[in-house]
């Protein structure tokens, strides 16, 4: 039961490119002008990134009420009425119970979540943070670690899915000195911030998974491997670490047993390969990220050739409430296969984008539906991309799919690391085939030639679709060629490269073929299919359009119907923005 | 290591546990393709095409990158797996831009290799290029006149100023040749014993006729006219193609022992059916097309109406024929022109060709319709006769009008009557020359099927006719073409037939892959200047028309290769080798199916590797051998993905980077994407010969292959089997081949003249020195002759050279000044070489003295790879070792250390007690001795600043003593022998000495350093070390040399100078040696010097006699290496002087009056293993390059106290400037400095 009331501010990257630094600057400055006995600290992301800034205000009593998109009068506001007066302000609340977002939600990997300070390691002590670290050294062998890993079936949450405790035992048994623990937080999906998230929000967590891990498999030394680009969650990363060797959790003679751990931190080089594991590996070592063949797994040859054991964020997120509350446990959610909770990140044409974390079975609608609050503007759901640009698209008809690793790759879709992208009627699927074969394309290493040279050609014909411009033969080539880059590439890059475009190919054919007999974009997406043409009893003849205009293709008297010519248009799509009067017709 | 059993493709094997499947399938001699991989590196796997199937795998598994398993099953070739390797080289191909063989060569029907001998004239080898040439036609001065070359239509110069002009290149040597002294003679193969007939003589036949030759059948040509030629003896005017020239190159056809039957006619006089029964065993038929089409017009049968061919055979034939003032010409083809300018010449006033298209339209080539119109032919086009009538003595020809419709199945217009439009053309004669027929009723008895177009009736790629045996090709299957064509399908024919005469079947003809270059453009020649085509000089019209002169009189010598250089190179270097071509070809890739962005096209240039990105397919070979093996780091990948690319550090020019130019880049790369800058100015593909030899600069040893065009070296490659080297080379090895092909060769030998050296014969100059050297015999004695002999000479010269001293000469004052010069009797640290190369990679400690990297490249990269692999490498040498960064521990020495320092490592071993005692004592003489000597000495001093602690050489002393096995690695022509003899003494008291992986290497600085040791070159040993004062040694030389041999010991090289400069010595003979100028003042005071060297050294410039000498590649003979193997050399080249080192000094000694009887060099190396003990064992038949080592009797050190443990009193600095050096190496040194090394 707390004593006074807490005010917490969302300062993960989410909340703070919303505003959250001004925010929580106006609520401390408030507070301190009405000199009131209040708590303001900052926490991490609870997941509701669509509507950060993210104020909660919590109560003596035990009451909670979340404030969405607090701006600094809306937070000035909230200390006037709700702190000062005790008035809370409806009006502004998103609900006073957490409501629909959290309704399906199970947190074990958030668990803190949007709920500590993450840069405050005695806050992450009071909600039992490492402890599960000193039952392991002081109660558990690192093989009774290992089996509450295997007991709990948690597996890999990077995307591949391998089962964690079987990985740790692998690389326990397997010969060499020293080994080496990695965590991988080289997020690199285009819409996926699950691992930035965790690591903003509860870094301490992610270390405690590591010292476990490290503890398990016979490590006393690892590297988190992090994007450059998650500048926020590295500081993060940097002030645990530090929190934690003073606290004495890293070092030597850890909880005064035996066992030594020290964590660095390598930034990445800025290659979405190199969230591939072997590539990590090659970059860790100071070479180029390009990947290795497998076999031989980083288990028995990992980083400069020793048995090394590569986890996810998310994974070793998991870690430490596994061994404090017991496998079993996090076997109870989810399903026989795929056990426990699973993060998500929603974006895209849903409602509630943010972070959620989920039991794992549960089915793609109630996500999109229950807990994304559905298709926002009343349009139509038409696919959700998972996994990323290695992953899949799944049709409306695959809705009820179970989210657990085998149904979804029955689907032609992976899992993956967690990244959900909600599509609607406005998204073209050939074009969104196209701009994740891109991001792949581009983020090819060079090293195979399937990927190097494969994927390149696959967007070329991709691209010569959305023109316009392929031959209809050209489809079932585009076929034959990712799968043989699926079959041919190194690593998994390239072998999953073409599931976008193999996956739309399976659910949305007709819309390629719509792009190729009839030069047409039944999503009006793909410009150089696009024909503008002006209504012309719909036109006013206000100009408006013609001066907007850049190639002076639309012309007519004014107050008479105006017409495009063809010819001159170059499809930017101006006219039809600027007209007033819904003339402009697009086809 | 465990052993696993596998299956591949149904074959039950057994491999190590550690083997990928591509080993065990190579191993086994099943193929699996790869562009990517190399046992030699890490397993890399991006190239994709090894993909194989494994059972229970739902992918297919990379084979280069896949570890056996117990009980795997494999199989490495379905449909599946091609597919898969398909589609990899298609995305490869997709990505890689070029022309594996250049336009014109795809362009020629057959396939000529326009490029190759286009180059070989530019560079002015005018014979290589007709040899060329004759590689691929018979007729090559024929076919240079007549040929419409195609070639030229889709040469790229035309994106510039014009084709070049191919055909008159190819005319120009052919003419050389036929007006030479010797034309070119082709080789014919061994007899096969197999008979075949070839009916008809005309290109097609002829070219049938020669290659089957060539291959060694027996080839009988039937021919129904006169005389041989077909239609080019028949169908083409003398002003085009003179017949003498046709008859000249007929004749060397039948020289090559072809066998001709005039006047007889197929179908009549014989029959297929009839010539199996003589004998034949594969008939080729190639009988023409030559009865003239019928027009299909009323009147057409009239008299003074004959046909186009008809016509031309009467005026080759001499029959009379009467045209009349007016002649009327049907057709628009060349046949048609070939009768107009025809009927021109036989007096015709007006002659007139109708044509029913366009002149745009019209088939015959370009230039016969210009200089038709120039000699006054009339050209009525848009008109065909429809009928033809006799009106008194003038025929009266109607004649239609046309227009041009819709394009027809050939492409042209189709011609279309303009309705009504007719006009009459009156004539005298009317030549119909609107094609041609095979004469069908010739194959009628015999059965053959024709097709619709009564053509004959042959199967696409084997060639075959209906009946078995018999084939077909030229006119009589194509319908009439240009002669090119009928050469090109009697080439492929005689491929088939002799396959088919081989075993039996009909094997189909195949033609390799060929990726096309076709979106260049006029821009992408931008840098390239303009050099306009050279006209042909040709007789004026008004001449032309009074004669059956030839009307193109050929281009001189010095035009052609100008003409020449135009080509633009457009074909790969790489075509003849490319990997990725073979597999392309292998799996019938099509990569235009998903063309799309490509890399842009570039060319980059460096003095010895020229590299072509666009070629490029990121297989990392050159990147990671550069990395791994060399150590050089200068080359990387930069980009990502499709972007990726190879590119020298920092994206430098190569030479700026830390490239070493060993050139291992370019033997990896599979594509041309690196390939040799040859020494040519213009390169072209070439199928080069390769000769193996082993290489002639450091002692190391390394086996080489070395690449001829014609008369020059192109290319050295290593050899991947050798035993030295494993497929490596440094930069000498691989690009110093250079002074083989220099101009400036001394290549006759030269006598002084009134104090000027002249130009001489062999025979003179011989004479020369017999007559001064019997002079100074008689007048001083032999003794007071001085021989050095260089360490490049082989085995066998450096022991006739000593052989030429002590017999015939009767001196033992015999040296090499290459070598460390010191006293007489420290010649055995020549002789302590223990072990091999192989074990460097097997010892757990390498002490490496005074050798570095750039010494003994190949060596060294070894001890290198060594110490990566974890083993201990211990370097000692002065600060700036190349070699130092790869060391486990380094000891910079001063310059000036002294040798005694390296006792100091026996002093502690003695003091602590702790040498291998059984062992050492037993190979000292007086080792009791020897070690209180050393002992009572003391500690050994060292003067502060030698850079070697006492405690260092205790480290090391204690190491190397202690360690399991151990290899000392000693840079002999830096250690001087005090050096060399201390370290060999502390590697004896270590016992590492003469045992497996423990051991001595001296690593030698030329070539055959160790060689000519061992063959005697020594004022005091015989060869085999056996002293010269030893009786019995001596004794049993003389039994085999038939003479006394002097038992006096010589004096060393310094002794030796200093007598010669005093004038106490009268003569010295110099074989090979480059001496410093001091050195060069005191040989010229002799009275008589006799130099043999490879250039006119200024050794040379001072001597009486110059001798030509013949490099290595230019000789055959073996060179012993540094790990005492020896190697056999063959020559590459012919020796410039025409005569062999060996073979100088068989006839110098013959002429002196010494006879022996060995006549070719073999003969020598025989004497030798009778003569030289190591030797005796070794044969040459053994092994095809390389004979067993000789192996080292360790009893051997025991003897003449070569193992000595005194400390030595003299302060001399234990690391010396290395000896001097062979001219070429001067050579070397200077074409590198001026390329910018």
């Amino acid at each position: 039961m707390q004593e006074k009331t807490v005010v917490k501010v969302g300062m993960s990257t989410c909340g703070i490119a919303a505003g959250g630094r001004k925010t929580f600057a106006t609520l401390e400055r408030e507070i301190a002008k009405h000199g009131l006995d209040v708590e303001l600290r900052q926490t991490g992301c609870i997941g509701m990134c669509y509507i950060e800034p993210l104020v909660e205000v919590h109560s003596p009593a035990g009451e909670t009420y979340y404030y969405g998109a607090v701006t600094e009068e809306k937070a000035a506001l909230i200390v006037q009425e709700h702190l000062l007066k005790n008035e809370p302000q409806e009006e502004l609340l998103i609900s006073r119970e957490k409501g629909n977002v959290f309704s399906k939600q199970v947190r074990v990997a958030l668990r803190n979540c949007g709920d500590i300070d993450p840069e405050s390691i005695a806050d992450y002590r009071r909600k039992g943070g490492y402890e599960a670290l000193r039952k392991a050294l002081l109660e558990m062998s690192p093989e009774q670690v290992i089996e509450q890993m295997l007991a709990s079936g948690l597996r890999g949450r990077g995307g591949a899915g391998f089962l964690t405790g079987l990985k740790w035992r692998f690389t326990r048994a397997a010969k060499g000195q020293p080994k080496y623990l990695v965590c991988n937080a080289d997020e690199g999906d285009p819409g996926a911030f699950m691992d930035r998230s965790i690591i903003e929000g509860d870094p301490h967590a992610v270390l405690e998974g590591m010292l476990l891990a490290a503890y398990a498999i016979g490590a006393s030394a690892g590297y988190v491997y992090v994007r450059a680009e998650y500048p926020l969650a590295i500081v993060r990363l940097e002030k645990a670490i530090e929190a934690a060797r003073e606290a004495g959790f890293l070092g030597e003679d850890i909880l005064g047993t035996d066992f030594n751990f020290i964590i660095k931190i390598k930034k990445g080089a800025g290659a979405f390969v190199c969230g591939e594991e072997t590539a990590l590996l090659a970059s860790l070592e100071g070479e180029r990220g390009m990947p290795r063949l497998k076999p031989p797994f980083p288990a028995e040859q990992g980083l400069w050739k020793k048995p090394t054991c590569i986890n996810n964020v998310e994974t070793f997120a998991n870690v430490p409430w596994i061994i404090l509350n017991g496998g079993d446990k996090f076997k109870a959610y989810g399903t026989e296969k795929s056990s426990g909770t699973k993060v998500f990140a929603l974006a895209g044409k849903i409602s509630r984008g943010g972070l959620i974390e989920v039991p794992m079975g549960i089915s793609l609608r109630e996500i999109v539906y229950e807990v994304g609050g559905g298709i926002p503007g009343g349009k139509k759901f038409k696919g959700i991309q998972l996994g990323g640009p290695s992953g899949g698209c799944v049709p409306e008809s695959l809705l009820d799919t179970p989210v657990d690793y085998e149904s979804i790759v029955k689907t032609g879709a992976i899992v993956g690391s967690g990244g959900m992208i909600v599509m609607d009627e406005t998204t073209c699927m050939v074009d969104m085939a196209r701009f994740f074969l891109n991001f792949a394309q581009n983020e090819s290493c060079g090293k195979c030639t399937h990927c190097r040279i494969g994927t390149k050609r696959m967007l070329e014909i991709l691209v010569r679709i959305t023109e316009g411009k392929a031959a209809l033969d050209e489809l079932d080539l585009l076929q034959e060629l990712a799968l043989e880059v699926k079959e041919g590439s190194l690593c998994g890059l390239g072998q999953t490269a073409p599931n976008p475009v193999l996956t739309t190919l399976k659910y949305f054919r007709e819309e390629y073929e719509t792009h190729l007999r009839e030069r047409k974009c039944p999503a009006k997406v793909c410009r150089e299919l696009l024909t503008y043409t002006i209504d012309a009893a719909a036109c006013t003849g206000c100009g408006l359009c013609t001066r907007r205009c850049p190639t002076a293709a639309v012309s007519g008297e004014k107050k008479e119907a105006h017409t495009i010519s063809q010819e001159l248009c170059v499809r930017c799509g101006n006219c039809f923005d600027a007209c007033k009067f819904n003339a402009v017709l697009v086809e | 290591m465990s052993k696993c059993r596998i299956n591949i493709d149904g074959w039950e094997l057994t491999g190590e546990a550690e083997q990928t499947i591509l080993d065990v399938a190579r191993e086994n001699n099943i193929f699996i393709p790869t562009l990517c991989h190399s046992g030699e590196l890490e397993i890399y796997a991006s190239c994709g095409l090894c993909l194989v199937e494994v059972a229970g795998m739902p992918k297919l598994l990379r084979a280069c990158a896949t570890k056996i398993s117990e009980g795997m099953v494999v199989c490495t070739d379905n449909e599946k797996i091609r597919k898969a390797r398909k589609t990899a080289l298609e995305l490869i191909l997709s990505d890689h831009r070029g022309d594996c063989r250049a336009p014109c060569v795809l362009a020629c029907p057959a396939n000529c290799d326009a490029q190759g001998y286009v180059g070989l004239i530019a560079n002015g080898r005018y014979r290589e290029a007709l040899q060329l040439v004759k590689e691929f036609m018979p007729l090559p001065a024929s076919i240079g006149r007549v040929c419409p070359a195609p070639c030229e239509e889709n040469c790229r110069r035309q994106l510039k100023e014009g084709a070049v002009s191919i055909r008159y290149l190819k005319r120009l040597v052919a003419d050389l040749d036929l007006a030479s002294d010797r034309p070119y003679v082709p080789e014919v193969a061994a007899d096969t014993g197999k008979k075949v007939a070839v009916i008809g003589s005309g290109p097609a036949g002829l070219t049938a006729a020669y290659f089957l030759r060539r291959r060694g059948h027996e080839v009988t040509i039937f021919e129904s006219l006169p005389e041989l030629g077909g239609m080019l003896r028949y169908g083409i005017p003398e002003y085009r193609l003179p017949k003498s020239v046709l008859d000249s190159e007929i004749r060397q056809v039948l020289s090559l022992g072809v066998t001709a039957r005039v006047n007889l006619q197929f179908g009549e006089d014989f029959t297929v059916d009839y010539l199996f029964k003589s004998g034949y065993d594969a008939v080729y038929l190639a009988i023409g097309a030559q009865n003239s089409k019928r027009m299909g017009v009323p009147g057409e049968d009239l008299p003074g109406v004959i046909g186009g061919a008809e016509f031309l055979r009467a005026v080759m034939q001499n029959a009379p024929v009467s045209l009349g003032q007016r002649v009327a010409v049907i057709g628009g083809g060349n046949t048609a022109m070939d009768a107009a300018r025809t009927a021109r010449r036989l007096g015709a006033s007006q002659v007139m060709v109708v044509y029913r298209r366009e002149r745009e339209q019209m088939p015959a080539q370009k230039i016969e319709v210009e200089e038709g119109e120039e000699e006054g032919v009339e050209f009525h086009l848009l008109t065909a006769p429809v009928k033809i009538e006799r009106n008194g003595s003038v025929l009266v020809m109607t004649c239609q009008r046309m227009e041009l419709g819709e394009a027809d199945a050939s492409g042209r217009r189709r011609p279309v009557p303009i309705p009504g439009a007719f006009f009459d053309l009156e004539a005298d004669t009317v030549i119909a020359a609107i094609g041609q027929d095979v004469d069908a009723a010739a194959v009628a008895r015999d059965e053959i099927a024709l097709t619709r177009h009564s053509t004959l009736q042959v199967r696409d790629t084997t060639f075959a006719t209906s009946s078995p045996g018999v084939f077909a090709g030229g006119d009589a299957v194509t319908g009439p073409g240009i002669a090119i064509e009928a050469i090109g399908a009697g080439k492929r024919a005689a491929e088939v037939i002799d396959r088919y005469l081989r075993t039996g079947a009909d094997a189909p003809y195949q033609t390799a892959y060929n990726l096309e270059d076709k979106d260049l453009k006029a821009e992408d020649f931008s840098d390239v200047p303009p050099q306009p085509k050279i006209e042909m000089p040709v007789l004026p019209p008004a001449v032309r028309v009074q004669s059956f002169h030839e009307i193109e009189q050929g281009l001189t010598a010095e035009e052609g290769a100008k003409e020449g250089e135009r080509c633009l190179e457009c074909g790969c270097l790489d075509a003849f080798e490319c990997k990725l071509r073979n597999f392309a070809h292998l799996y019938a890739a099509k990569p235009e199916r998903i063309i799309g962005e490509r890399r842009a096209v570039e060319v980059v240039s460096h003095p010895l590797i020229r590299r072509e990105p666009s070629k490029c397919i990121l297989c990392g070979l050159c990147v990671r051998t550069c990395t791994e093996i060399i150590g050089a780091e200068a080359l990387g990948l930069v980009k990502r993905g499709f972007e990726a690319y190879v590119s020298p550090s920092l994206d430098l020019p190569l030479e700026q980077t830390s490239c070493v130019a060993c050139g291992q880049c370019v033997a990896v790369c599979p594509t041309g994407a690196l390939v040799e800058s040859l020494p040519f100015a213009k390169p072209a593909p070439w199928e080069a010969r390769r000769t193996r030899s082993v290489c002639g600069y450091c002692g190391v040893g390394c086996s080489l292959e070395l690449e001829t065009v014609g008369g020059t070296i192109s290319r050295v490659l290593p050899a991947a089997d050798g035993p030295a080297n494993n497929g490596l080379l440094c930069k000498k090895g691989r690009f110093g081949f250079g002074y083989h092909n220099s101009p400036e060769r001394i290549t006759r030998p030269l006598v002084r003249e009134d104090g000027v050296l002249k130009e001489t014969t062999w025979q003179e100059a011989m004479l020369r020195i017999v007559k001064k050297t019997k002079a100074v015999k008689a007048h001083h004695g032999g003794e007071k002759i001085a021989v050095f002999a260089g360490p490049r000479y082989t085995n066998e010269e450096a022991y006739l050279i000593q052989k030429l001293a002590r017999a015939v000469l009767g001196t033992n004052h015999l040296n090499s000044l290459s070598e460390p010069a010191g006293p007489a009797t420290d010649a055995p640290v020549r002789d302590v070489s223990t072990n091999s190369y192989a074990e460097i990679a097997a010892a757990d400690f390498l002490l490496v003295v005074g050798a570095d990297l750039p010494d003994y490249p190949i060596a060294m990269l070894k001890a290198r790879q060594a110490a990566q692999q974890g083993r201990q490498l211990w370097v000692i040498d002065h600060a700036d070792s190349r070699l130092a960064k790869y060391a486990t521990r380094f000891f910079p020495v001063a310059k000036d250390m002294p040798a005694r320092a390296f006792t100091a490592l026996s002093a502690w071993l003695l003091q602590q007690d702790l040498y291998d005692k059984g062992f050492a004592e037993s190979l000292f003489n007086d080792f009791a001795g020897q070690a209180a000597a050393l002992r009572e000495a003391g500690p050994v001093e060292l003067p502060a600043g030698s850079g070697l602690s006492p405690a260092d050489c205790e480290e090391i002393a204690r190491r190397f003593s202690s360690a399991g096995t151990g290899l000392m690695l000693l840079g002999g022509s830096r250690l001087p022998a005090e050096a060399v003899r201390a370290l060999t003494a502390f590697a004896a008291l270590c016992g590492k000495i003469g045992r497996p992986r423990r051991g001595v290497i001296v690593l030698r600085g030329h070539c055959n350093s160790q060689g000519s040791a061992d063959m005697g070159v020594s004022p005091v040993f015989l060869p085999g070390y056996r002293t010269v004062q030893d009786g019995q040694a001596r004794l049993a030389l003389s039994r085999v040399w038939q003479c006394d041999i002097p038992a006096a010991p010589g004096l060393d090289s310094r002794e030796t100078l200093a007598e010669l400069a005093a004038g106490r010595l009268k003569a010295a003979f110099v074989f090979g040696e480059d001496p410093d100028r001091q050195q060069v003042a005191m040989l010229a005071a002799a009275d008589l010097l006799v130099v043999q060297d490879l250039f006119l050294t200024d050794l040379a410039k001072e001597a009486d006699v110059v001798l030509p000498a013949a490099g290595f590649a230019e000789t055959g003979g073996t060179f012993t290496s540094s790990e005492r193997r020896v190697q056999l050399l063959r020559p590459a080249l012919p020796a410039p002087a025409g005569k062999q080192n060996w073979q100088v000094l068989l006839e110098l000694m013959t002429m002196m009056g010494y006879y022996q009887k060995l006549a070719a060099v073999e003969d020598v190396w025989r004497e030798i293993c009778a003569v030289v003990p190591d030797y005796a064992a070794l044969s040459p038949q053994d092994a095809p390059y390389s004979l067993q080592k000789p192996v080292y009797p360790v009893e051997r050190l025991a003897e003449n106290g070569r193992l000595t443990l005194a400390a030595p009193g003299s302060g001399a600095p234990a690391f010396k400037e290395p000896g001097f050096r062979q001219s070429n190496e001067s050579w070397l040194a200077e074409s590198l400095r001026q390329k910018g090394f």
